[in-house]
C-alpha cells in the first residue's frame, strides 16, 4: 500500500511540474502573451513589401505589437487589389486615426517591420479593429526605374554641355565671353565710357558732396516753393 | 530470377505483416480502451516507470544537447556577427524538433526495449497464454496501460527536455558570450510561437504510441527463449527508431505545408 | 465432456495436428502421451481456445468453442484451469496476486475474502505461508504447485495439465500425481494431462491416449495399454530406442 502511494506521489509530482513548465512556456511565448492585453488594428497597404505574420509593429519607434495576419483585400470602390494587415497592439495605446504608417527594414537580415508615426494634434483615435491607411513603401524596382530615367537625362545634359550647346555649354567651353569681359574690364579701368568714369573718376562725387552740403546749410532752398505757397 | 522475385515478395510480405500487426494491435488497444474496468493502477505504475524514471536521462541528454547546440551555433553566428540569433535558433530547434525527437529516441531505447524484453519473456515462459487461460486479454493487461502511459508521458517528458535544452543554450550564451540573461529569455520566448510548441508536443503523442505499439508487438511475437527475446528487443529499438524518424518527417512536412 | 473432431493445425506448412479425433469423458482423467514436440501442448492450447484450428471442431459441453468470440470464449475459460509446463506464474505479482488473479479481475474480490480463498487453494496443493513471496523466490516444484493452486482457485470443471511432472524431482512429481488424483476424486474435475512420463501416466490416468503423427492412434485404460500389441505404443511405453517410431529417423540410433 505504501509502495503504491509512493508511485502515485512520484507520478503526481512529475505530471504537476511538467504541466507547470508547459504553462510557463505557453504564457511566455510570443503569440499568447498578448492575449490578456491590447487590441487588434487593421492597416491597408497598396504594397505589402515583405510584411508577414510575426513582423514587429513599432509606434513612434518603440516596439508595441506584431503582425497577426496578412490578407488580400479587394477594394470595391477603387476596384484594385490591396493588402490588409491585421496587427495586434500589445498595450492600450491611443493612436490617432490619421497617423502615418510605413514599412521599414531592420537589421542585418533585412527584417521588415511596420512603423506607426502618430500625428500630434488629433482627437480622433483608432478603435478596436479600426483602419489605418499605410504609405506604400517604394518598390525597389520602381526606384531603379526612376534612377535609370534620371541617369539618362543627366547623360544627355552632360553630352550637350560637352557639345558646347546652350548657355552652360558655351559658358564652359566658349572663351569669347571671357575675352570680351576682359576687354570690358580693361576699358573700365582706363576710365573709358560712363561706367568707367563713374567707377574711377571722383569728379561727380565731389560735385554731389558739394551739393549736399549746400543743401544742408541752406535747407530753405528746397522748401522755397512750399513757403511761397503758404 | 524467380528466386529473386520470391525473395522480394517475401520481404514485402514481412513488411506488410508487420504494419498489419501494428495496426491490429493498435485497434485492439483502442477497443479495450472502452471496456471496463480501466487498468488505472497498472497505467499509473507504468507511467512512473516510463515517465518519471526516464526524467534523469532525458534531462541530461537534452541539457547537453542544448549546450552543444548553443556552442555550434555560436561558432557560426560569431562569424556573421549576430550572436543575438543564437537564442532563437536554440529555442526553435529545441521546441520544434530536437526536444521531441531526442525524448522519443531515448524513451524508445530505454522503455521500448524494456517493454519488449518483459512481454517477450512473458511470451516465451507462457505467461501470456496463462493470462488468456485466466480469461484476461493480454492486450488489455499489458499493451493498453503502456500505450496510454507512454502517449501521455512522452509529451510531458518533452516539456522537460525543451526546458533543459533551452537552459543549455542559456548557459553558453550568458556565461560564455556575455548576452544578458534577460535578453536571452526575451529573445527565446519571442522566437517561439504557440504553433511551434504545439506541433512539437503533438507529435510526441504519436511517438509515444509508436513506441508502445512497436515494443508490445515485438514482445508478443517473441519466440525461442532468451535469444528470441534478445532479437525482439533489438527489433523494437531498430523499428521504433525508424518509425519515429519517418513519422517525424511526415509531421514536419505536414506542419510546414499546412500551417506555414 | 470434451469432444474433438477432425482437428487440423499446421505451423509453417508443417502439419502438427492432422485430423485428430478424441473424446474426453466427464469426471475422468485422460492422459495423452506422445513424444516431445508431437503436438501435445498444441492440443491442450486448442482445448483452451488459445490457438484456433485450421479445421475441425472442439465441443465442450456440446458447445463449439472454435466458433466463439472472445467474450464467449472467456466465459468458457473461466470454467477451465490450465497448468503450464513451467508454471507460467506472473513475475511481477506475488503468490497471493497470482493465485487470486481471476478472483481479483473477474469476481472483484479483495481483502480477507480473497485471502481466505487463496489460502484454501494453496492448502489444497500443500503450501502454506507463501502468499507474500514473489515467483522468483520459489523452487521449481513450488512454482508448479502455486500454478496449480491458481488453476483450481476459480473452481473449474476442467483442468488441463501440460507436463505436470516434468522438471521436478521424483518425490515432488509423485506429490503432484497424488494431487491430481485427489483433486479429481474430491472435486469431480475432468482432467486432461499430457505427458511423456509413463509412471505419472499410469498413476493418474483413467484412460491413456497416444498421439502420433498428429492423430490419436491408440486409446485405452492403463491396464490394457501395458499389454498392447500396437508396435508404436509398445515402443513408446517401454521406452525403446529401436522400433517403428524411430525407423524414419535412423540417426537417433546411429548418430553420425
Amino acid at each position: 500500500m505504501d509502495d503504491k502511494s509512493k508511485i502515485e506521489l512520484k507520478v503526481g509530482i512529475f505530471v504537476f511540474v511538467g504541466l507547470v513548465i508547459l504553462a510557463i512556456f505557453v504564457f511566455s511565448i510570443a503569440d499568447l502573451r498578448s492575449f490578456y492585453k491590447g487590441y487588434p488594428i487593421r492597416i491597408i497597404f497598396d504594397f505589402a513589401g515583405g510584411i508577414k505574420p510575426g513582423s514587429p509593429v513599432r509606434v513612434a519607434g518603440l516596439e508595441a505589437g506584431e503582425v497577426k495576419k496578412v490578407n488580400f483585400k479587394q477594394n470595391a470602390e477603387e476596384g484594385k487589389m490591396q493588402i490588409e494587415v491585421i496587427a495586434w497592439l500589445k498595450q492600450n495605446l491611443l493612436i490617432p486615426r490619421d497617423s502615418a504608417v510605413y514599412i521599414c527594414t531592420l537589421g542585418l537580415l533585412g527584417e521588415k517591420y511596420i512603423e506607426i508615426v502618430p500625428t500630434s494634434d488629433s482627437n480622433d483615435f483608432l478603435q478596436r479593429d479600426g483602419y489605418l491607411i499605410g504609405k506604400s513603401p517604394l518598390l525597389m524596382q520602381s526606384w531603379l526605374e526612376d534612377a535609370e530615367v534620371i541617369t539618362d537625362d543627366l547623360k544627355e545634359v552632360i553630352q550637350r554641355i560637352k557639345a558646347e550647346e546652350g548657355t552652360l555649354g558655351k559658358l564652359l567651353y566658349d572663351e569669347s565671353l571671357y575675352v570680351e569681359l576682359n576687354d570690358l574690364i580693361q576699358r573700365l579701368k582706363s576710365k573709358e565710357g560712363t561706367l568707367g568714369r563713374l567707377l574711377y573718376d571722383d569728379k561727380i562725387y565731389k560735385e554731389l558732396e558739394a551739393l549736399v552740403s549746400d543743401i544742408r546749410q541752406h535747407p530753405w532752398k528746397l522748401f522755397k516753393e512750399t513757403k511761397g505757397k503758404r | 530470377m524467380l528466386n529473386w522475385l520470391k525473395k522480394i515478395g517475401k520481404s514485402f510480405s514481412i513488411f506488410f505483416y508487420f504494419f498489419g500487426g501494428l495496426g491490429v494491435l493498435f485497434l485492439l488497444c483502442l477497443r479495450y480502451c472502452f471496456t471496463r474496468p480501466f487498468e488505472f493502477k497498472r497505467t499509473l505504475n507504468f507511467a512512473k516507470r516510463s515517465g518519471s524514471d526516464s526524467l534523469p536521462i532525458v534531462s541530461l541528454i537534452s541539457f547537453f544537447l542544448g549546450l552543444i547546440f548553443g556552442l555550434q551555433i555560436a561558432y557560426l553566428m560569431q562569424r556573421l556577427g549576430s550572436e543575438m540569433y543564437i537564442a532563437s535558433i536554440v529555442a526553435l530547434s529545441m521546441v520544434r524538433e530536437l526536444g521531441p525527437v531526442i525524448t522519443a529516441l531515448v524513451v524508445a531505447g530505454r522503455v521500448g526495449a524494456a517493454i519488449t524484453a518483459e512481454i517477450g519473456t512473458m511470451q516465451v515462459t507462457e505467461q501470456i497464454d496463462a493470462l488468456k487461460t485466466l480469461a484476461y486479454s493480454p492486450i488489455k493487461y499489458l499493451a493498453l496501460p503502456r500505450l496510454i502511459a507512454l502517449s501521455l508521458m512522452l509529451p510531458l517528458l518533452t516539456v522537460y527536455a525543451n526546458l533543459l535544452g533551452i537552459l543549455g543554450g542559456y548557459i553558453i550564451c550568458v556565461y560564455r558570450l556575455g548576452i544578458t540573461s534577460r535578453m536571452y529569455l526575451n529573445i527565446t520566448f519571442d522566437a517561439i510561437m504557440f504553433k511551434d510548441l504545439f506541433s512539437g508536443l503533438l507529435k510526441t503523442i504519436f511517438f509515444g504510441m509508436i513506441i508502445a505499439i512497436t515494443s508490445c508487438y515485438h514482445g508478443f511475437k517473441a519466440k525461442g527463449g532468451a535469444e528470441g527475446v534478445g532479437r525482439a528487443t533489438t527489433n523494437t529499438v531498430v523499428t521504433s527508431f525508424i518509425l519515429i524518424i519517418v513519422a517525424d518527417c511526415l509531421f514536419t512536412a505536414l506542419f510546414y505545408f499546412a500551417f506555414p | 465432456m470434451i469432444k474433438i473432431e477432425n482437428l487440423t493445425k499446421s505451423f509453417n506448412n508443417h502439419k502438427v495436428l492432422d485430423g485428430l479425433n478424441l473424446t474426453i469423458e466427464k469426471g475422468r482423467t485422460t492422459v495423452i502421451i506422445g513424444r516431445s514436440g508431437c503436438g501435445k501442448s498444441v492440443l491442450l492450447k486448442h482445448i483452451m481456445g488459445i490457438l484456433t484450428p485450421d479445421r475441425g471442431r472442439i465441443l465442450i459441453n456440446e458447445k463449439d468453442i472454435t466458433k466463439l468470440d472472445e467474450k464467449g470464449l472467456n466465459l468458457v475459460r473461466l470454467k477451465m484451469g490450465m497448468l503450464f509446463q513451467g508454471g507460467a506464474l506472473f513475475d511481477s505479482l506475488n503468490v497471493l496476486e497470482n493465485v487470486g488473479f481471476a478472483l481479483i479481475e473477474h469476481r472483484h474480490l479483495c481483502g480477507n475474502e480473497l485471502f481466505l480463498r487463496v489460502k484454501e487453494s494453496l492448502r489444497l496443493v500443500g503450501l502454506e505461508g507463501v502468499e507474500d513471496l514473489m515467483p522468483s523466490e520459489l523452487s521449481g516444484g513450488m512454482k508448479k504447485r502455486v500454478a496449480l493452486a491458481r488453476a483450481i482457485c476459480i473452481n473449474p470443471e476442467i483442468i488441463l495439465y501440460d507436463e505436470p511432472t516434468t522438471g521436478v524431482d521424483p518425490i515432488s512429481a509423485d506429490a503432484i500425481n497424488e494431487l491430481i488424483k485427489e483433486l479429481q476424486r474430491k472435486l469431480k474435475i475432468t482432467s486432461v494431462a499430457v505427458t511423456h512420463d509413463m509412471n505419472s501416466a499410469y498413476k493418474v490416468a483413467d484412460r491413456i491416449s497416444m498421439l502420433y503423427n498428429g492423430k490419436i492412434i491408440y486409446s485405452s485404460s492403463p491396464e490394457e495399454i501395458k499389454n498392447t500389441d500396437n508396435p508404436f505404443v509398445h515402443q513408446f511405453i517401454n521406452g525403446l530406442s529401436r522400433g517403428p517410431i524411430t525407423e524414419e529417423d535412423e540417426w537417433t540410433i546411429n548418430p553420425k
